[in-house]
């Protein structure tokens, strides 16, 4: 393959991978967050 | 006693529905070809810039209509402004269309998954030996010669209907609990099925060649406005924005869930997946050319070409006996169906929770109802002109409805949110967040996004809801409705349809479903406890 093959590979994997590997760190930390406040997944403004 | 809404079991749950919503056969059959065809390699740059200032942005839109106003798209487009729940009708009506073809291409996949496991015990795959081609047209669609001759029914294509329209019953009737758990199967399965598919095919012989003419980057083609407008339209159309499914499926989540941060994990999961997909069908492709002793761009295809014809080709030109060959084979049509049926059955969704919202009957009486007028819609693409029909149909509603839902919706949600009754409403629920509010524009939206979600979206997004998504949809209308001007739309090099299949299914049906949302509009439905508060 050619260098500006393996560039490409390279922004794809960092863009979309590390893209969705932090906006899951990000989920799994609020969501973790609201558990210990005692704020389960259904009690989400459903007054 | 106002009505309790379902609601999905976990967050997990609602986001996997949506995956697996926009994670479909596109992803595999359209996105490898479109990059290829735009620019290689550097296609990602117009794909991932569309994908921040349209996909996501558009996303977060669906996501907040949905979740702020607790109803399917027609409801909530009548809840911003009584006159616009027309546009949330049209969505539905769009999908709905979508949804009679999308299952026929799903009852393909059953007839060649049947083949494939059939094949274990009479020898061979039907299409070995280059028979692909004739297997698919003539064995198994029995393709006419032109949409003048419809032919009778196919009906082993009736057959595969029929079951797609069952499981799509049988998922979606029990409402978005039972819908949790199916996506839990039918999301993970396919791209488990694409990663051994992928380790099969990058150890075959010239397969690197394939994914090297995959990735490597043409930049000249980034000064071409066409290959923006592909950009665009490929993360428009693979998002499954413009259905009104992503407004029903955030419906079903408490109302003060994130919304953000949801959008940008089903946007990057389902682009993640579209790459990895070129690397799966480049590789065998980069075989298939190198078996042929031919360049790779001669064996190139798309759409249902390269799934039933090219693909299925190089699966039998592998030397790993008839059995490993019938095993692959039922696993790439294994993995188009559960790719399909998610897609498939959240389509559905959308339309039963639009009837369910506003007439208030039974949602199991209105889920057989859809289905059963669903399969019967269905039976004019299983006749022998069935893919011509399928043809056209798709060019009409994918180019200029999807699109033009999609243009309407950042126009209405841009320009016309905001409304003085919206606001009363507003100010009534949140007035810590309306003190100060600007008094029009998709702020009031934007506040209550950041207010329930994981992180906050700014001006970037007024930006791109306002003017970068409906600029770049209407110069892709624009730039399709020249092209069908100048040389019509073609059946094949140099021959147009004939004029009457083109009003009839092309412009006929996509004037038909604006008409049908109008009247779905002023039908008059049952009590929605959402107007006692608005008004």
């Amino acid at each position: 393959m050619s260098l500006g093959a393996w560039v490409m590979l390279a922004f794809g994997v960092l863009v979309l991978v590390g893209g969705l590997t932090a906006c899951l760190v990000v989920a799994v930390r609020t969501d973790r967050r609201k558990q210990e406040e005692g704020v389960g997944f259904l009690d989400e403004g459903d007054e | 006693m106002a009505e309790t809404r379902e609601r999905w079991d976990s967050r997990g749950a609602f986001i996997m529905a949506a995956i697996g919503s926009a994670v479909g056969l596109g992803n595999v059959w359209r996105f490898p070809y479109i990059a290829y065809d735009n620019g290689g390699g550097a296609f990602f740059i117009p794909y991932f810039v569309a994908l921040l200032t349209a996909g996501i942005p558009l996303m977060i839109v669906e996501y907040a209509l949905g979740v702020r106003f607790q109803g399917s798209a027609a409801r909530s487009f009548r809840k911003v402004g009584r006159g616009w729940e027309w546009l949330g009708w049209w969505a539905l009506m769009v999908g709905s269309v979508i949804s009679f073809y999308y299952c026929v291409i799903m009852a393909w996949s059953w007839r060649y998954l049947y083949d494939s496991v059939a094949s274990i015990f009479t020898g061979g795959v039907p299409w070995a030996g280059d028979r692909a081609k004739d297997c698919f047209y003539n064995g198994v669609l029995h393709l006419s010669k032109g949409p003048g001759e419809v032919g009778g029914l196919v009906w082993p294509i009736v057959g595969g209907l029929a079951l797609t329209w069952l499981s799509i019953w049988w998922i979606i009737h029990k409402g978005v609990k039972r819908v949790g758990k199916i996506v839990m199967l039918t999301v993970p399965l396919p791209v488990l099925i694409l990663v051994v598919l992928f380790i099969r095919g990058v150890t075959l012989e010239g397969a690197a060649s394939g994914i090297s003419f995959y990735l490597t980057p043409d930049f000249a083609a980034l000064t071409n406005p066409r290959v923006w407008v592909a950009a665009y339209g490929q993360i428009f159309f693979s998002l499954s924005l413009g259905f009104g499914i992503l407004i029903a499926y955030a419906s079903y989540l408490p109302k003060r869930s994130d919304i953000t941060n949801n959008a940008f994990i089903t946007s990057f999961s389902n682009c993640l997946t579209s790459f990895f997909a070129g690397f799966v069908v480049f590789s065998v492709l980069g075989f298939l050319a190198h078996q042929k002793g031919v360049p790779v761009k001669d064996v190139l295809s798309s759409g249902p070409g390269l799934a039933f014809v090219t693909y299925p080709t190089a699966i039998a030109k592998i030397q790993m006996g008839n059995f490993l060959i019938a095993v692959v084979s039922a696993l790439f049509f294994l993995m188009l169906l559960s790719l399909g049926v998610d897609s498939a059955f959240s389509i559905v969704e959308g339309m039963v929770t639009g009837l369910h919202d506003k007439f208030r009957a039974n949602r199991g009486v209105i889920c057989a109802l859809m289905c059963t007028f669903g399969f019967l819609a269905g039976l004019v693409f299983c006749t022998d002109a069935g893919l011509y029909y399928l043809d056209i149909a798709d060019n009409w509603m994918s180019k200029y409805g999807l699109a033009l839902v999609g243009l309407m919706e950042c126009i209405v949600v841009g320009w016309f949110f905001g409304s003085h009754r919206l606001r009363k409403l507003f100010r009534r629920e949140h007035p810590e967040l309306a003190e100060g509010a600007p008094l029009c524009g998709p702020y009031e939206l934007k506040q209550y996004v950041n207010e329930v979600s994981d992180f906050r979206v700014g001006w970037w997004w007024d930006l791109c809801i306002m003017v970068v998504t409906p600029g770049i949809l209407t110069g892709a209308i624009v730039l399709n409705f020249l092209d069908y001007l100048k040389e019509g739309y073609l059946q094949g090099p140099g021959k147009p349809y004939p004029t009457w299949a083109v009003v009839l299914l092309g412009w006929g049906l996509a004037g038909l479903v604006v008409l049908l949302g109008i009247f779905f509009m002023v039908l008059r439905g049952g009590r929605d406890e959402g107007e006692e508060v608005a008004s």
